[in-house]
Formats: C-alpha cells, sequence, structure tokens
C-alpha cells in the first residue's frame, strides 16, 4: 500500500491543468451558449487528455489508474459538461470498442477518436425508458451482407456532435440477445435531436433516431445482457470523479467566501456554523476520492471491482448535490446569481446522480452483488396484516368502537 | 499509488483478529456487564505482542511502522468486538510508549519501555490529552519549578488505565507553557481514585488523578519544558486518529456484517427483511462507508511513516468520517434488529459514544479541518 505520486504522474497533472486553464475561463460562455466551444476540442486533443485512459499500443498514455483519475478530476474541475462530453468519448466509448472490438477492424476508429478527429456518444437509454433494459426496443437486423438498426435512443450525451455511436442494442436472431453496434452517424438514416437540459449545458444532450441505418458485419459485437454493467461501470467511474471535482469546486469557492466575506464585524470562516460544515465537506470528498483513486487503480490492473465502483457512485454524486447546496447557504444570494461559478455547480450536480445508472437503481445492483437478491412484487403484502385497512366502517368489521364500549358497560 | 493490500498487512490483519476471538470476544459480554478489569487477560495479549507493536524490538516491541499496526489493530478489533479493551491496549502501548520512545531521553526509554512492551507495568493516560486539554474538566493540572525538580498540583479526571497503572502520563500548566510529566504511581502526594459507574467502554477502567504537592525530579520531564503542545499534544492527536481508530474500523466491519445478516434474518411481512429496497439501500450504504473510511483510515496511517509531516485535517478528518460511519452503520443494524438487540448491538450502542467523545467529539474534529482548510486556528 502506497499512496505517493510518482514524478511522472505529477508532471502530466500539471501539465494537464495548465492546457485546461482555457477551458476553465470559458466554462461559464460555454453554459451561457449551450455548446463546448472549439477551443476546448483542440485543447483537449493537444493535451492529449483523449489518450490518458489507454495503453501505449493503442496509441494511449499508458499512466496507472490513480494518475488516470487525477486527470479526470482536472478537466472536471475546469468545465463540467466539456469533461463530460470529452471522457464519454475517449474513455467510455473508447474502453467499449477496445474491450468488444478487435484491433485489426477497429484501430482506425479508436485513432480517430484518442486524436479528437472524431467523437463518440454512448446510446443506451430510450424515449419511454430508464435502466430497465427489458424496455428497449432499438434493434439490429441482418440487411443483405450487413446489418441495418432501427428505433429511437434519447437523453444522450453527445447526441447531437458525435460523429460515432457505440450502440446497445438488441441484435436479432442471435443468442446473446444484444449487441453494441458502432454505427456511423453521419449516414441518411440517422437523425439527431438536441433536447433541453438543466444541468452540464455545455455538453450536446438529446436524442438519436435510427431508421434502416446501416452497420457493417464488424461493426456488430453481440454481448449477454449480464456484460453490461461491466462497460457501464467505465461510466460509473467518470461520472463519479465529476461529482468529486463539482463538491471540490463548491468547497473551494466556499472557503474562498468565508475567507473574504465579512459579517458580524469579521470573515464568515469565523462562524463555526460554517467551518463545521466545510469540514464535514473536506472530510467526505477526501473519502470519495480516495475511493476513486482505489477504484481506478484496480480497475487499470485488470480488476473489474464493479461493487466498489457500485458503491462510489451514490456516494460521491450525492455528495456533490449536498456540497452545491451548502455552497448556496455560505454564499447566500451570490450563489443563486448567474453567473457565478455556484451557481452553474448547482445545475451541474444532479445529472451526476441520474445518469449513467440513477444511485438508488446502482444501490440495488451493489445489494445483489452483497447477496440481497432482487425480488420485485406487486405490492400486495399489506392485505394479509389488517394494516390496509381503515378503522371502523369497513364491510369486516361489523363492531364500532362504539359498540365496543357499549358493551364493556 | 499503490492499493493493494499486501500478504504483510492481510497477515498482521489476520493475526489480531485471531487473538480477539481467542482471548477477548469470548468473555467480553461478561467483563462488560461486571465492568470488570482482568489483568491477567492484558498480558495475555501483551505477551503476544499486541502492546509493543510500535515500540523497538531492542525493547521487545515489534518495531511495526504505523500502517501495519493498523492493520493488526484493525484484526484486533473486529476479532474482539471489545471497544474497552482496545482502547486500554491503545493507551498503554500506543499513546503512552510511543511518546515516550520519540521523546523521552535514553534514561526515560530503558526505565519504562520494557516494562510497557512487556505488559508487566502498566501506563495511564487522561482522555482529554488526547485533545490538548480542550475537553479537560475541573481545575487541571499545574507544575513549579523547585529547587530539586517539579512541584504538581490539581486533578485530571478519565484516565484510562487509572486505577491499576504504575505510570501516568501527563501534562500539566507551567510558567512557560504546558510540561509533560511521567508520574510513577507510589509518588508522594499522587491519589488514584478509581471511577465507577461508567456507561461506556466498561471492559476497560479509569481513575480521576488528584495530586497534591506531588513533587517529582527533573528526570520526570518527558520531552522539553514548556513545549509539550508543541511536541506531545500533535502526536497524541495523529496516533489517536489512525491506531486507535484502527480497532473501531473492525468493529465497523463487524457492524456491516450484522446489519447484512440481519437483513437476511429478520422478519416483515412474511419474507426477509431483505425485500424492502430501503433496507437494501440502507445495507449498501453502510457498506459503503466501510470501504471509504477504511481507505481515509490506511492513508492517513500511511502518512505517518513518511518523513514529511502528516497533514493533521486529513487525519482529523479521518477520524471524523469513520466515527460517522460507526454511529450510523450502528444505527441501521439497531434498528434492523428492533427488539432483539443483542449483546454486541447494545455494548456498542453505549461504547459508541464514548468514542465520538474522545479525542474531542465532532466540535473538536471539525474545528482542526476546517482551521487547517481557512488558515486560521
Amino acid at each position: 500500500m502506497d499512496f505517493s505520486v510518482d514524478e511522472e504522474g505529477s508532471r502530466l497533472i500539471a501539465e494537464l491543468e495548465r492546457r485546461f486553464a482555457g477551458i476553465a475561463a470559458r466554462a461559464a460562455d460555454a453554459d451561457a451558449a449551450g455548446a463546448v466551444p472549439e477551443e476546448n476540442w483542440r485543447d483537449l486533443a493537444e493535451s492529449g487528455y483523449l489518450r490518458v485512459f489507454h495503453p501505449t499500443e493503442i496509441g494511449g498514455l499508458g499512466v496507472d489508474g490513480v494518475v488516470q483519475a487525477m486527470a479526470m478530476e482536472s478537466l472536471a474541475r475546469a468545465c463540467p459538461s466539456t469533461f463530460w462530453s470529452a471522457t464519454m468519448s475517449s474513455l467510455v466509448c473508447s474502453k467499449l470498442i477496445h474491450t468488444y472490438g478487435d484491433l485489426a477492424s477497429h484501430r482506425g476508429l479508436l485513432d480517430a477518436l484518442l486524436s479528437g478527429r472524431r467523437l463518440a456518444c454512448f446510446p443506451v437509454v430510450e424515449l419511454t425508458s430508464g435502466s430497465d433494459a427489458g424496455t428497449y426496443t432499438t434493434t439490429v437486423r441482418r440487411d443483405g451482407d450487413g446489418y441495418v438498426i432501427s428505433g429511437q435512443k434519447a437523453r444522450i450525451t453527445n447526441a447531437t456532435n458525435a460523429d460515432l455511436g457505440v450502440v446497445f442494442s438488441r441484435l436479432d436472431g442471435h443468442e446473446a440477445g444484444w449487441c453494441y453496434a458502432f454505427v456511423d452517424l453521419r449516414q441518411p438514416g440517422v437523425r439527431t435531436y438536441a433536447m433541453p437540459h438543466m444541468g452540464l449545458r455545455a455538453m450536446s444532450w438529446g436524442g438519436l433516431v435510427f431508421d434502416q441505418a446501416r452497420v457493417d458485419v464488424a461493426d456488430v459485437v453481440p454481448i449477454r445482457l449480464e456484460k453490461f454493467a461491466e462497460g457501464m461501470a467505465w461510466g460509473w467511474l467518470f461520472i463519479s470523479i465529476c461529482a468529486i471535482a463539482i463538491a471540490e469546486s463548491a468547497l473551494a469557492s466556499s472557503v474562498e467566501h468565508a475567507r473574504t466575506q465579512v459579517a458580524f464585524g469579521r470573515p464568515l470562516a469565523h462562524m463555526e456554523g460554517v467551518q463545521a460544515a466545510l469540514a464535514q465537506l473536506r472530510a467526505e470528498i477526501d473519502a470519495a476520492r480516495l475511493l476513486a483513486y482505489r477504484c481506478s487503480w484496480h480497475r487499470t490492473e485488470g480488476d473489474l471491482v464493479q461493487d466498489l465502483v457500485g458503491m462510489l457512485k451514490p456516494y460521491a454524486t450525492e455528495l456533490a448535490v449536498q456540497a452545491t447546496q451548502m455552497a448556496v447557504q455560505i454564499h447566500g444570494a451570490w450563489g443563486l446569481t448567474p453567473p457565478h461559478l455556484v451557481e452553474r455547480l448547482y445545475r451541474d450536480a444532479p445529472m451526476n446522480v441520474i445518469g449513467g445508472f440513477a444511485s438508488n437503481r446502482l444501490r440495488e445492483l451493489v445489494a445483489e452483488m452483497l447477496g440481497l437478491q432482487l425480488t420485485y412484487r406487486d405490492f400486495d403484502w399489506l392485505s394479509p396484516t389488517g394494516l390496509g385497512l381503515d378503522t371502523g366502517g369497513h364491510p369486516s368489521s361489523s363492531v364500532t368502537l362504539a359498540s365496543l364500549a357499549l358493551a364493556e358497560r | 499509488m499503490e492499493f493493494s493490500f499486501d500478504a504483510t498487512l492481510t497477515q498482521l490483519r489476520e493475526r489480531g483478529r485471531d487473538l480477539g476471538r481467542t482471548l477477548v470476544e469470548p468473555t467480553v459480554t461478561a467483563r462488560d456487564r461486571q465492568a470488570a478489569w482482568r489483568p491477567e487477560l492484558f498480558g495475555a495479549l501483551a505477551e503476544a505482542g499486541l502492546t509493543g507493536s510500535l515500540l523497538p524490538a531492542s525493547y521487545g516491541g515489534l518495531g511495526l511502522s504505523v500502517l501495519e499496526t493498523v492493520a493488526l489493530l484493525e484484526g484486533f478489533g473486529e476479532g474482539a468486538t471489545d471497544a474497552g479493551l482496545a482502547l486500554a491496549v491503545g493507551v498503554h502501548g500506543v499513546l503512552c510508549g510511543v511518546p515516550v520512545a520519540t521523546l523521552g531521553t535514553a534514561e526515560q526509554q530503558k526505565r519504562y519501555l520494557a516494562g510497557i512492551t512487556s505488559g508487566q507495568r502498566l501506563a495511564a493516560l487522561a482522555l482529554s490529552e488526547l485533545d490538548g486539554g480542550a475537553t479537560a474538566r475541573g481545575s487541571g493540572l499545574t507544575a513549579v519549578r523547585t529547587q530539586d525538580g517539579w512541584l504538581l498540583t490539581g486533578t485530571q479526571q478519565n484516565v484510562v488505565n487509572g486505577p491499576p497503572a504504575d505510570h501516568f502520563l501527563l501534562t500539566a500548566a507551567t510558567a512557560a507553557g504546558r510540561t509533560a510529566f511521567l508520574v510513577d504511581r507510589g509518588t508522594p502526594g499522587l491519589a488514584v481514585l478509581p471511577e465507577s459507574g461508567a456507561v461506556a467502554l466498561r471492559t476497560a477502567t479509569s481513575a480521576e488523578l488528584v495530586l497534591t504537592e506531588c513533587r517529582v525530579g527533573p528526570d520526570a520531564v518527558l520531552g522539553t519544558p514548556g513545549a509539550a503542545s508543541r511536541e506531545l499534544v500533535p502526536l497524541l492527536a495523529a496516533l489517536d486518529r489512525t491506531c486507535l481508530m484502527a480497532p473501531w474500523l473492525g468493529i465497523l466491519r463487524v457492524l456491516a456484517g450484522r446489519t447484512l445478516a440481519l437483513a437476511a434474518e429478520q422478519p416483515l411481512f412474511g419474507g426477509p427483511l431483505r425485500r424492502s429496497q430501503s433496507v437494501r439501500r440502507a445495507v449498501v450504504d453502510v457498506q459503503t462507508r466501510v470501504e471509504l473510511g477504511a481507505t481515509l483510515l490506511y492513508r492517513v496511517a500511511w502518512q505517518l511513516g513518511r518523513a514529511e509531516r502528516a497533514p493533521r485535517a486529513d487525519a482529523a478528518a479521518a477520524k471524523l468520517f469513520l466515527v460517522g460511519a460507526v454511529r450510523e452503520a450502528l444505527r441501521t443494524a439497531t434498528e434492523f434488529a428492533g427488539t432483539g438487540a443483542g449483546d454486541l448491538l447494545e455494548r456498542m450502542g453505549r461504547d459508541v459514544l464514548a468514542l465520538a467523545g474522545s479525542g474531542g467529539g465532532d466540535e473538536v474534529l471539525r474545528s482542526v479541518v476546517a482551521g487547517a482548510l481557512l488558515e486560521l486556528g
């Protein structure tokens, strides 16, 4: 066990932070405009961030999991929207292609994503669905010497600006039942639309409509539903780190405000109530960040640690929401007045709780891993006990309290 | 960074767990009920190496690092589920032993360390020393320089291991600031009044010290005269937040395990409690805090083993988090158990209240963390 960061890792993080200064400076305008500025994509590609998560064999930087987590946090500190957009493509989609695809056919896709020439999205949920895959209808079917995909995905990051979709879809006529389809989104069979969203406003978010869109044979990778969570867990990790960064930004802003805002004769920092909130948050962020490092380290070492990542996400993301609420308390009305950083963080935090599996849904998955099997059933457990009835007046009771009182006399 | 729990740590944790399970756990309920202190049990733990884990091998200690000691004591807490005895061991071997080993003169080390590692001499310390006196009640102690040493006067409460102790580590206000002293039992003017009727940590024993014109020689001073706040208190605070929290991490694991078991065992609406989504979520949240707290604790233990200064805020934050995690786990387990809480939960329900107050409660810990964060203090 060793908690030191080597020199090479520290240098990389310092360099990324320097590169991300411009992204941070543009974050408020990006939020107002509802789009990630072109300069951000240039900075991301030049900084090497898009290569951080991968081994050198496929053009990655080959750094360990902890340095990867640190790199994520520095971008998420600069701009959570840009972080989501870039990391969905360079981490989640690229990992899925690298893990489930084959280098002979897909090296080109990976090169394009890691160099920043192309951007990917990961469409999973649908217009009327949530986390229950059983309700998804999008389907990939055989068509001549290839496949076609039809259906509609909604509430998807990078929906309107991605070039490539790593689409989770039903696979018609295959025993696995499901597949990842690497779909070229720049083709006539694909229409995309933007959806309004409360936070992470600079990030593209919306729907994709597939109408007999073409997919090459090599680009359809069958997958069993049980394996699906393995890929999702990359998302849980990056979303957790986004939440940690948001919480840290909220804390840093609160510390700054507490040190400079004078009330009742001295800076707010001298108020015990303010200190208590800041200290509690410091402890909880430390805890979440170390667990994130631990998850990321194990994952890069080849351990899935699904349970740990599944525990991290609910904790870290709900913490970020609490942190932004606390920051608003400390900042007062400044924290609710755009373009204050805290106001933006307050809107950016909740997507992390819900995106890539709502935290309560994830708790269910972890409970299952701990041996507490899920048994969903219709709500019928009150009737046998009699607790589903109001007192008196119902057909099964001919005795009222009043008649009981009479009988006792 | 490197997060693997290597073989040495695993073995130490296992060793602590075995010790706790075989020597301590079988009698913990009875000793708690009777508030009994068993010298032979303490002696057996000392013989097994538990009291000298951080002390040098030249004095019979194991010479382990803080990280390794935390692994050993975490296992001990898990196996023993005896927070009182774990406190007694920690106060003796860690909080009294380590200051003698790091601040003591060669003469003092020679005089005290072998007896501490072997457990043949018992060392005691007031809990208020862990927070620099922030929670001290009563007049406290003062010391005045005399021609041939010091004259100590005043009282101190909650002196853990006090009634049977041979040595007392204490601090007293002097003209130059607080000074640390090692005072031996039998010193004229030192009265040890056993405290009774404790609600929590009943397997440990504590006393009130009353010093009336208690004369000690210059060799009783530990460290630099007037420098206890600078030398001793930060050391005690760091050791308290790591080594004395380690058994509680073990206990937290037991509570989490109990929570999981109760969710499967307890009945609700004709099925097991775990059918409830709220119950499943609560189990997951308890388990999550175990993982979060463990990583925090091992990080601060690792920090203490380095040449660089160990950030006080990190250690205080770790304790703050762990105390909260234990409280939450206990609340969840006790709610699941309903009317049948059983000995473990009942005892822990009392002991956790004492944990939350020892070494300064949340109030002290939050001040330490916030002070560092805000650069105030």
